[in-house]
């Protein structure tokens, strides 16, 4: 007992100073005037802003900050709640767009691993990994424009931009889905395959199991262990894509928010949505541990 | 007679812990195992899955720290040397794995195999490794024009007797054989232990072979010990251990093995249960909840090896010296 | 159509690099109702190939070329995929080599043995738990109430051949085939599973193919004996004549091979060369190139399978009456 809650006590801590070293990085970045330039004279470098010049900024926005000012742009009580808003809705986009990526890629991941021949197997290969070579940008131009056709037909459940409704979330969710569902898809068709080579699978025929249920109750149960194992890397691919997702569809989440800031110069609010962000990272990659660690725990053998 | 290896009260503990980090089991893989292994002879350690004797031979490789206890190569302890005095020593003690399919680097050829352990311990000048590796061949029956085949080439067989050459490479005094034949088909396993046998007659080196077959032991050794839970309950010449075994577990294991004529109805000798875990080893003679002449004292009392005549030992309370 | 169980020129070939491996290559053979049938070979025989043929379960590269086989009067080589499923585990059942690996980490030892019965609707649903804990003390593991929920990791090995049992057996199968089923087991418990599945045999009156290496777990348990090489049969006899009038020169030199406890020889006899390779064979007898007795016709031609006493039958052309 008592070895377990050291161990725990060191990661709780040790995390925690992470935590603070990125935040004090955060706001060191962001307090860096915009006019910081470095030349070269005289065989030395020299910068318009000197380290305690920059130093004593950052440590002056830390105390704004802290005393709860936290931006310019909107004053007085408002700020929380705007903040609090916007939170909501990127968390929204978000958490389906990590729900949407998984199923997305666990079915094709399936289908991909199916056995046929080895040609169809290369082109199923092909189709999973395209999307992952495609710039977001692309993915988002052709989704619009694909919305923009099907209103021409009176069809008009996706809507091109803005926010405000579900129909404004559909096509952030899905653009935002389609790269961490090829990349689960990957690993999902190779964890299949390598559960198909395993031993009680060729029992399980022999019993005279179906290939479905060969497929999910074998399987899949296996195969679920692996891919817990990939879900930590589609997080940081999500994050990375949200802001150019929310940007495009003028959705009005935070990572709008933190190019508003950037515009006006606020600093301090630049600072408090990265951390936000940030935070929502190492959350999302707690869970996906804590559900590695326990709930796929049983499957892992005993070694002496 | 010199002995080239000695061991004495040797044991090894692993600690394991469970997967919330609540428990660690400690589990003696092996616990006070002592023995001799005289010049030009061969020492059989024979037992079950689970008894020790494959972490012993990694033991005396030292591939594997013991926790205590002590080793001595021809009166030298290997447990006190450094690390760039135990590499010199390596070339006196060699090994020859169980798996011919996966002891040998796929991707080198078999000449580049043999020429590295003369190359790492300088056995003969480097013009010379040609030469050496077609010597080597030849003494394990393969010819010279496999020296540029790749593993994959060869049958189990065949490359079992690769990697026995690579054993015999760097002329050592000592080769540990870890089950060399069981994973070999029948009619290859007796030319495997006739060359074993024809090699420790021509370059005088002694064994020290695992098996968990009794047959191929009595074939193959002149000293004999029966290992069960980390410990050895048993250990003799070989003509003691298979005409007069005096503890329980090695006459069960004598004869539980199935003989290949059908007119033969084996007297059984049942054996209650199965090969206790050696996280939780039983308490006293770690064979008591299986023996069938198991007493009182037997749950009690853990037996010391007790001499039965000129090194013959045998650990039970009931067991008396000749 | 003689017995429970006839197979006719059965070919099975691999397709591996546009080279045709010959696995099983003409294969005849009949297990009569209650009977135990040993198949004999060594790695590279085809006897696994043959298991596998029968119960359909050859995937891409392997193919079944030809051959019929019957069961119960039915050419099950010619039944639709999904017939198959429903035949496997219900009237034909396997057991396999290595019990460490061939059960699922993820489910239950209990459900595993039920899902059989509810695979092939053996019993109602709501009954199935108990015949499946039925089943668990009818292969003696101890405690089956508690024990139903343990995952495989928690049995020993033993155990696990004894699980893998209980599935096999769950819908009183007519023929169940064990592959190797005491391989990988350690030596005392050898015995206790073949005596389980000779039991068991008795109880369900079922036949079994038997398929070994191990001529001493033949003698002690089959009715009938084949003996492969190179995907042919070379001898079939029942199991007194073939110990004690061997004709083949393969299996007189399988049986000579084996290191005996009670002997104690220099030298093991063994038989030279090796297997040939599987996708070379030529027009000659397949064992000549190891055999003592080769002669010119042994080198030029194969010889057939002939039937020299009541239900002895030898493929050699020393007993070929020109």
């Amino acid at each position: 007992m008592y070895k377990l809650a050291k161990k725990t006590c060191i990661r709780l801590v040790s995390s925690i100073a992470i935590f603070i070293i990125f935040a004090y990085m955060v706001v060191a970045i962001c307090s860096i005037p915009r006019d910081f330039t470095v030349s070269f004279s005289k065989g030395k470098l020299i910068s318009s802003y000197s380290l305690k010049d920059i130093s004593t900024k950052t440590n002056t926005n830390i105390t704004s900050l802290v005393s709860g000012n936290l931006t310019n742009t909107f004053k007085g009580k408002n700020q929380w709640e705007i903040l609090t808003e916007k939170l909501g809705k990127t968390l929204i986009l978000l958490i389906s767009g990590i729900l949407l990526g998984i199923v997305l890629g666990i079915i094709k991941g399936i289908f991909d691993s199916r056995k046929g021949t080895i040609k169809d197997s290369h082109y199923k290969v092909l189709l999973t990994i395209i999307p992952m070579s495609f710039p977001d940008l692309l993915v988002i131009a052709v989704l619009q424009g694909m919305a923009i056709w099907l209103s021409k037909h009176n069809i008009t459940i996706f809507k091109v931009a803005g926010h405000g409704t579900i129909n404004h979330t559909l096509l952030p969710i899905i653009a935002l889905s389609i790269l961490p569902a090829s990349y689960i898809a990957r690993v999902t068709a190779l964890s299949i395959e390598s559960c198909y080579n395993m031993d009680y699978v060729k029992v399980a025929m022999g019993k005279g199991c179906s290939k479905t249920r060969i497929l999910w109750n074998h399987v899949m149960r296996n195969a679920l262990s692996i891919i817990s194992e990939g879900l930590s890397s589609i997080t940081s691919l999500i994050i990375c894509n949200l802001l150019i997702v929310e940007f495009m569809f003028s959705y009005m989440g935070l990572a709008v928010t933190l190019v508003q800031f950037c515009k006006n110069n606020d600093i301090r609010g630049m600072v408090v949505v990265i951390i936000i962000l940030g935070a929502i990272y190492f959350i999302l990659d707690g869970i996906f541990q804590f559900t590695k660690k326990f709930v796929f725990q049983s499957l892992k053998e005993e070694n002496i | 007679m010199n002995n080239i290896i000695e061991v004495r009260n040797l044991v090894k503990q692993f600690e394991l812990t469970s997967k919330l980090g609540l428990q660690t089991h400690c589990v003696k893989a092996v616990n006070g195992v002592s023995f001799d292994v005289p010049e030009g002879e061969t020492l059989g350690l024979v037992g079950e899955s689970g008894c020790g004797k494959t972490t012993t031979g990694k033991l005396i490789l030292r591939l594997v720290k013991p926790t205590s206890g002590e080793i001595y190569l021809e009166g030298k302890d290997i447990n006190k040397i450094s690390k760039k005095e135990m590499r010199r020593i390596r070339k006196d003690i060699q090994v020859v794995f169980q798996n011919p399919y996966a002891a040998l680097d796929p991707k080198m050829t078999v000449a580049d195999i043999l020429s590295e352990p003369l190359s790492i311990h300088r056995i003969v000048f480097k013009y010379d490794y040609d030469k050496e590796v077609k010597r080597l061949l030849n003494l394990v029956g393969l010819s010279e024009k496999d020296a540029k085949k790749f593993p994959h080439e060869f049958s189990g067989g065949q490359r079992q007797r690769i990697g026995i050459a690579r054993a015999i490479a760097t002329r050592p005094k000592f080769i540990i054989c870890d089950e060399p034949v069981s994973a070999l088909d029948v009619s290859v396993q007796s030319q495997i232990l006739n060359l074993l046998n024809d090699l420790q007659k021509e370059l005088k080196v002694s064994y020290l072979f695992i098996a968990h077959g009794l047959n191929v032991i009595r074939h193959m050794s002149d000293k004999v010990g029966v290992m069960y839970l980390g410990k050895i309950v048993e250990i003799g010449r070989v003509e003691d251990i298979f005409n007069n075994p005096m503890h329980p577990y090695t006459k069960v294991l004598l004869n539980s093995a199935p003989i290949p004529d059908p007119t033969i109805i084996r007297e059984r000798q049942a054996i209650k249960g199965e090969v206790p875990s050696p996280i939780t080893p039983p308490s006293g003679c770690s064979f008591h909840p299986r023996c069938n002449i198991a007493m009182e004292i037997c749950k009690n009392k853990s037996p010391e090896l007790i001499k039965i005549n000129e090194g013959h030992k045998a650990a039970c309370h009931f067991c008396s010296a000749e | 159509m003689k017995g429970l169980l006839e197979i006719k020129d059965l070919k099975t070939y691999f397709y591996l690099d546009k080279q045709a491996v010959k696995a099983v290559d003409g294969v005849s053979f009949h297990i009569n109702r209650n009977e135990t049938l040993a198949i004999v070979g060594e790695s590279g025989s085809g006897k696994s190939v043959t298991a596998l043929s029968i119960m359909r379960l050859i995937e891409t590269p392997g193919k079944i070329i030809s051959g019929e086989i019957h069961f119960n009067n039915v050419n099950i080589a010619k039944l639709s995929s999904k017939q198959m499923t429903m035949l496997r585990g219900n009237r034909i059942s396997m057991i396999y080599q290595d019990p460490m690996q061939s059960l699922n980490p993820a489910i239950s030892v209990g459900e595993q043995i039920r899902e059989a019965l509810i695979i092939h609707k053996a019993v109602p649903r709501k009954e199935s738990k108990k015949r499946a804990l039925e089943l668990m003390s009818l292969v003696s593991i101890p405690e089956a109430q508690h024990r139903y929920k343990d995952i495989q990791s928690k049995f020993s090995g033993g155990m696990r051949q004894r699980i893998m049992t209980a599935m096999a057996i769950a819908c009183n199968p007519d023929l169940l085939i064990a592959d190797e089923p005491t391989t990988a087991l350690d030596v005392t418990i050898q015995s206790e599973i073949m005596d389980l599945l000779k039991s068991l045999k008795q109880q369900l009156s079922m036949s079994m193919l038997l398929i070994t290496h191990d001529l001493g777990i033949v003698a002690e348990n089959a009715d009938r004996v084949i003996i492969m090489y190179c995907g042919k049969i070379m001898e079939e006899a029942n199991v007194r004549d073939l110990f004690e009038r061997p004709k083949h020169p393969y299996t007189i030199g399988l049986m000579k091979c084996i290191p005996r406890i009670q002997d104690n020889v220099d030298v093991l006899y063994s038989i030279p060369g090796y297997i040939p390779n599987a996708s070379q064979y030529s027009e000659a007898c397949r064992f000549h190139e190891r055999c003592e007795k080769a002669m010119d016709i042994c080198r030029q031609k194969e010889p057939e399978l002939i039937e020299i006493e009541e239900g002895h039958k030898v493929r050699c052309w020393l007993y070929c009456n020109k």
